[in-house]
């Protein structure tokens, strides 16, 4: 990966998605010392029609000629996989320069976390009220809590720790301090989350941009380098996003099926790793995310972030542009676009010291994707 | 005991395969599939066995007990819960034959993981709710 774009996080954009998603891609091919013309590929993905499709994008940047475009009916599981898919291409020659971008107006448009999912588990879900996203990361939550001995504390760790990141990052929504006096005293939205465990929404989108390690090598920025791409669903995933009922082990998300290959795929293992990004539409997905992955052990992951492991001193820096939980709620997207300004070095006040390996997650319960980035070494 | 109650949130969308459920739970009676070939249940119900892909089906009845296999409280208004119904607790719980469900846990008293529930049936307008109340013990 070359380059990354943004667009600024708000309330309410003024402008229209489309040209939120063509300003990001802009952005991000100019990181990447490309332009419009170099590009023959798109990838994105949007849930229940909340964003514009790739060849919009193509038309509206007036790229010459799509090669490969590649839309995805996918939530936060798509980031990681898109990647892996816009690399796949270039390897296989089908295009030789890949946008990959998010746009939504998450806050003033179509909230995801409301969305009453298409696909027919919904019968079973929404005539009860048992209808939003946050509920049934809830419900895992609370047992993953219960079989692993952990608790509010823990939960707390993610968000405080990810907001003193967010301080070091004049993009991220939340920015005020965050203590644990403040954290407990925020009423329980759906237990175990307050609010401070919640992502939060704003409009706007990111991009980034994938091509050959050779043609990397020449732009302007070192390249963050694909060392592995995956993606999971493990068995009986469900007939939608929010379909939980046959998953056998609300304490294992995707990642525990995922890690061995995404590892052995990199060359690397778990002890590599010199920082992460871990998709955090809520706090308990950051604790489920690190153990799956074999970050830390299994039960361990609080006491983990409650030591300052995760904070820029620790041994492992997690997600350091807040997350979503304090930078904003790009689906993931500006989880991934994060991973590729670390392992370039360009992070600024809150680079991570080291930044050789990095592991890189999208999504939360039953399927997900994932990426090992490297510096060209 | 028998619940009544306004539906505030809208009949279940059925389909060809969910048919056999809502005109069991209508009964105030939960069916559960059973795959002809690998003996695996399943509930809700599917067209093929989502453990060996079979078709073939028989269907049972389960029993009205289960035990919570997880919980939440909603306790500000989220997706489609209104303040006026806070606060919620939905329950998964697990059935006879092992399959889970997710059912509103009435007269919540606190109990949570592990905690026994017994079916409790709530008859809307026009379809029935599958819920669940304590029995008061622990499994």
């Amino acid at each position: 990966m070359a380059g990354v774009g943004y667009t600024p996080f708000s309330r309410r954009a003024d402008v229209s998605t489309l040209e939120l998603a063509r300003a990001a891609c802009a952005a991000a091919l100019q990181d990447a010392g490309l332009t419009p013309q170099d590009v023959d590929g798109i990838a994105s993905f949007m849930v229940m029609h909340d964003s514009v499709p790739t060849p919009a994008v193509a038309t509206t940047l007036a790229v010459p000629e799509l090669r490969v475009g590649l839309d995805v009916d996918l939530g936060g599981q798509a980031p990681c996989f898109l990647v892996a898919q816009a690399a796949a291409a270039v390897a296989a020659g089908d295009a030789e320069v890949v946008l990959v971008y998010r746009a939504m107006k998450g806050r003033s448009g179509p909230r995801v976390g409301a969305m009453e999912f298409a696909g027919s588990a919904g019968q079973y879900r929404y005539p009860i009220g048992y209808s939003a996203y946050l509920m049934y990361i809830a419900m895992w939550a609370q047992r993953f809590l219960h079989e692993t001995g952990q608790g509010e504390a823990d939960l707390a760790a993610v968000a405080m720790a990810q907001r003193a990141f967010a301080q070091a990052n004049e993009r991220a929504y939340r920015r005020v301090p965050l203590d644990l006096n403040h954290y407990l005293a925020a009423p329980m939205v759906v237990d175990p989350f307050r609010s401070d465990d919640c992502t939060v929404e704003v409009d706007g989108a990111c991009a980034l941009v994938v091509t050959s390690l050779e043609r990397a090598r020449d732009l302007p920025h070192p390249p963050a380098v694909i060392a592995s791409g995956g993606y999971r669903a493990g068995p009986r995933a469900g007939l939608d996003i929010g379909d939980h009922l046959r998953w056998e082990d609300y304490t294992r998300n995707y990642t525990t099926w995922l890690a061995p290959d995404l590892f052995g795929r990199a060359g690397v293992t778990a002890a590599d790793v010199d920082l992460a990004e871990i998709y955090d539409c809520f706090s308990s997905t950051v604790l489920m995310g690190l153990e799956g992955l074999g970050l830390c052990g299994r039960g361990e992951s609080g006491a983990f972030v409650r030591s300052g492991q995760t904070a820029l001193a620790g041994s492992l820096p997690t997600n350091t542009h807040g997350g979503l939980l304090a930078e904003g709620y790009l689906h993931g997207m500006n989880t991934v676009t994060e991973a590729v300004l670390q392992v370039q070095g360009r992070g600024g006040a809150r680079q991570s010291p080291r930044h050789d390996v990095c592991a890189v997650t999208s999504g939360a319960l039953m399927d997900g994707s994932a990426l090992i980035l490297t510096r060209d070494r | 005991m028998i619940d009544t109650e306004t539906s505030r949130h809208g009949a279940p969308a059925r389909d060809a395969d969910s048919e056999p459920y809502w005109a069991a739970l209508e009964r105030h009676e939960i069916v559960v599939q059973q795959c002809a070939s690998c003996g695996a249940h399943r509930c809700p119900p599917l067209p093929a066995c989502p453990v060996c892909g079979a078709t073939g089906t028989r269907e049972s009845t389960a029993g009205g007990d289960g035990v919570v296999y997880s919980w939440i409280v909603v306790r500000r208004p989220v997706g489609t819960v209104t303040a006026e119904e806070l606060p919620v607790t939905f329950a998964t719980v697990e059935i006879e034959h092992g399959c889970r469900l997710v059912g509103r846990l009435l007269d919540d008293d606190g109990s949570r993981i592990g905690a026994a529930v017994r079916a409790a049936f709530v008859d809307h307008d026009d379809w029935t709710e599958l819920a669940f109340r304590s029995t008061g013990g622990i499994k």
